[in-house]
């Protein structure tokens, strides 16, 4: 032993001992207790960087202490090898992405090693092996025989700069989460999984993730967004023909001013006449950035109301969407706002924040009458708001259902839909199916001819 | 494709221009395949899959082991996940795509569990000069000089130290360097010692026959394993862990021994230390446990259990007077501050009879010996 710490002659050495020993080998022991520990798997980008050198010196500390508490520990790494970079770097250093992802790999693994850390490197895996995708090809064809995976056309995100689908969950405030470009609607043939199968019991499970932090918890819910909208039947007027739509806000019902309807829809035939502009609109389908609309020339009736309200060929409605065709509620719809005001088109508040309702002196509620109504209107002149109001509040300008909360709202105007023969209460989930192609080299081949 | 005529491999021999999308719609070997159904000359498909495709399932391909696909015995023994460490940047897609491809295995009849991570851990971000350490920040530690500068067990025992894991860790050289310090006293204290620790065969039969400062030094290694496994157990707050094992290690500096308890107590100590210590910085413990004449490996070491006796902490006794009159006393804890002294002064039962509801003027308290209330 020497006299001054040298961690450069220590450590070595031990990574010696282990490796003869096998000391990190795990074997498969059914009469003891197990513990399989696990850290996120990296991709192989060159070199590991401190939130690698943190996430598994984390992970070692746990495996090391249970197995030192009797456990029988899996503590094993590996690598997501197949994406996008390896790709660039073939492209622009002209080495090919496999030769880069297997350089790399052997970089990192001599670094995680230096680290110390307890892996059963026995099990290590690969996914740019063929050994391993094969496994996804297998799960791919278990799924297609079961029904879950299919192919559709449609109107996907894509990428102009990374030339590829994105994911929803991809795409951040419409930009591509790589690199930042604005998202663009395709049309495309795709490979789906069908996720949203299993999405309520996603969501019932849920509550069983006790060892989860309950904020990653609430964003897993929120991402199934599961909620109780209505479908309602709009008539035309003038034609034996009915718009249904689809919302999540029937408590904005009564604020609908007009109507907007998917290029695609099966009543557009009927609707427009103006066939140049349908096909200027049909040019820009699914372009956020723009919002484009074309009067129909036809009137609807909002079945709350019996308001006429315009109905428009809208480039923002996905046929993919619900039923295709939109109410719109400008006051409380950020998107509808800016295509009101494009247009010219009305606007009325029905929903107000329910703090701002408690600094108004209320008329009294007596003899069960509501407040609202008239009083309301006064208060919030409805050319003078600047921007939409999206959350949750108190009705006005809603007849039966002013004075209301939002959430019994819904309800309320749920049951009265469903009870008058103007639609029925249908349940929704944000989670859409998986789309999982991409026109990209570096990934598993999907097993179809 | 049939089954059996996996796995359709990726194709080496393709170029990388950037345009036209992707090479494999200009690999002519790939695109020409034989329809499976009626052998007639077909195209394969030339997309590839998102590649979160290949991470919803890699947790199990872990338990297989070498080589083999087993999808019955080493699944159902080893899956679920115990715990899953990783970034919060995966809340939602991996995980959710994880679970997902769970429930169809589940369904497929290859699994009986139908959530793959049991616990998860989020950890927090590494954070330099105020900002997340990116490329793009330009404030970036290589972990390549960190382990050249001080090695693994600084750069692990730092990493763990300086904040509990799933908050963010704040970069702080001289907390880098303090953590190498830490390991420097250890080692030196180690080396200075260690033919006495090496000869040290006595065994500690009975704490009550230690002489004083070896007893307390025994009790404060017993706390010590307490404090470092409940800090472990409850919520992995290893950065108060490392805290207890540095209070220790200012314990056994201090510590002069004598006697052949005394050097028992210091080994007992040491050792403890060694093992607390060893997952969090595992080559220089596996060093000095060899040093002090142990066999390797340190880690098929049990981990220490604590006696509670041992660990309970002394009690002094303290008089209570009322107006300089002795009316009770009270078994305390040492290291109360007087706060804290006086409101169990003040709440003793007979204390309390005496003073009803007459005021208190004025506690005061003598440290060790007595609380006099005034009223």
């Amino acid at each position: 032993m020497e006299e001054r710490y040298n961690p450069q002659k220590v450590e070595p050495k031990w990574h010696r001992y282990w490796e003869e020993r096998k000391l990190y080998k795990t074997e498969l022991k059914p009469s003891d207790k197990k513990f399989y520990c696990l850290e996120m798997f990296p991709y192989p980008s060159g070199k590991i960087h401190m939130g690698h050198v943190r996430n598994y010196a984390i992970g070692d500390v746990i495996a090391r202490y249970k197995k030192m508490r009797g456990y029988n520990v899996l503590h094993p790494m590996g690598w997501d090898a197949f994406g996008l970079p390896a790709e660039n770097a073939a492209i622009e250093h002209g080495v090919h992405p496999s030769e880069w992802t297997y350089d790399n790999i052997d970089y990192m693994k001599k670094q995680l090693n230096r680290m110390g850390l307890s892996y059963d490197w026995d099990r290590e895996i690969n996914t740019c092996s063929p050994e391993y995708y094969k496994w996804n090809q297998w799960f791919f064809i278990k799924m297609f025989e079961r029904g879950l995976a299919y192919r559709k056309s449609s109107y996907v995100n894509w990428c102009p700069s990374c030339v590829t689908v994105l994911a929803n969950e991809q795409v951040i405030d419409e930009r591509c989460w790589r690199c930042d470009s604005v998202v663009i609607q395709k049309e495309l043939e795709q490979w789906f999984l069908k996720i949203t199968d299993y999405a309520e019991e996603l969501l019932q499970a849920c509550d069983e993730l006790k060892g989860w932090p309950e904020k990653v918890v609430t964003m897993q819910r929120n991402w199934i967004g599961k909620s109780i909208g209505v479908e309602a039947d709009f008539k035309i007027e003038d034609i034996e023909e009915k718009i249904r739509i689809f919302t999540t806000r029937q408590d904005t019902l009564f604020g609908a001013t007009f109507m907007c309807i998917a290029p695609a829809h099966p009543l557009v035939g009927k609707l427009v006449s103006d066939k140049d502009g349908l096909e200027r609109i049909r040019a820009r389908y699914g372009r956020m950035d723009e919002k484009l609309g074309l009067f129909t020339g036809h009137y609807a009736i909002n079945p709350m109301n019996d308001e006429r309200i315009p109905i428009y060929v809208a480039n923002l409605v996905l046929m993919e969407y619900g039923t295709g065709a939109i109410m719109s509620v400008p006051a409380h719809d950020q998107r509808d706002f800016d295509f009101a005001k494009k247009y010219g088109l009305p606007i009325r508040v029905v929903i107000v924040p329910e703090e701002s309702t408690r600094s108004l002196t209320l008329p009294p509620r007596g003899g069960g009458q509501r407040w609202g109504g008239d009083f309301q209107l006064r208060t919030y002149n409805s050319s003078l708001i600047e921007e939409a109001y999206e959350g949750e509040g108190i009705l006005v300008n809603s007849g039966q259902f002013s004075g209301l909360r939002s959430d019994i709202a819904r309800q309320k105007i749920a049951k009265f839909i469903e009870e008058n023969g103007l639609g029925k209460s249908v349940v929704n989930y944000k989670l859409r199916d998986w789309g999982i192609s991409r026109q990209r080299y570096w990934g598993t081949p999907i097993p179809v001819v | 494709m049939p089954e059996k005529d996996l796995p359709v491999i990726l194709p080496e021999d393709v170029k990388f221009t950037g345009k036209r999308g992707s090479p494999l719609l200009e690999s002519e070997t790939f695109l020409n395949a034989e329809c499976p159904k009626c052998g007639g000359r077909a195209r394969r498909e030339t997309d590839t899959m998102d590649t979160f495709v290949d991470s919803s399932w890699y947790f199990l391909a872990y338990c297989f082991g070498e080589d083999k696909i087993d999808f019955n015995s080493s699944l159902s023994y080893w899956m679920p996940v115990d715990q899953y460490i990783g970034g919060v940047e995966h809340a939602v897609l991996h995980l959710l795509y994880s679970r997902f491809f769970t429930r169809v295995m589940r369904d497929l009849g290859l699994l009986s569990v139908s959530e793959p991570f049991q616990n998860l851990l989020t950890q927090g971000m590494v954070i330099k000069d105020g900002a997340k350490m990116s490329k793009s920040k330009g404030n970036v530690v290589d972990p390549d000089y960190l382990i050249e500068k001080y090695g693994a067990d600084t750069s692990r025992l730092f990493s763990l130290f300086a904040s509990p894991p799933e908050k963010d860790l704040d970069w702080s050289d001289k907390g880098v360097e303090g953590a190498y310090r830490f390991l420097n006293r250890l080692w030196g204290v180690v080396y200075k010692n260690k033919f006495k620790v090496q000869n040290s065969k006595f065994k500690i039969n009975e704490a009550s026959r230690l002489t004083p400062h070896a007893s307390r030094l025994f009790r404060k290694t017993h706390q010590t394993i307490k404090r470092v496994t409940n800090d472990i157990e409850r919520e992995y707050h290893f950065n108060t862990a490392i805290a207890a094992l540095m209070e220790l290690m200012n314990e056994i500096i201090s510590f002069e021994p004598r006697s052949d308890e005394d050097w028992a107590t210091f080994r007992f100590t040491i050792e403890t230390v060694l093992l607390l210590l060893s997952p969090f910085s595992p080559h220089i413990t596996e060093e000095l446990w060899e040093a002090i004449g142990n066999k390797p490996s340190i880690f098929e070491q049990k981990w220490p259990d604590w006696d509670e006796e041992a660990a309970k902490e002394e009690q002094i006794e303290l008089v209570i007077q009322i107006n300089g009159k002795l009316r009770s006393r009270l078994m305390i804890s040492p290291g109360l501050s007087d706060d804290e002294i006086k409101k169990m002064a003040i709440e003793e039962q007979k204390i309390k009879e005496i003073v009803g509801n007459k005021t208190i003027k004025k506690v005061i308290v003598v440290k060790g010996k007595l609380v006099n209330i005034v009223i």
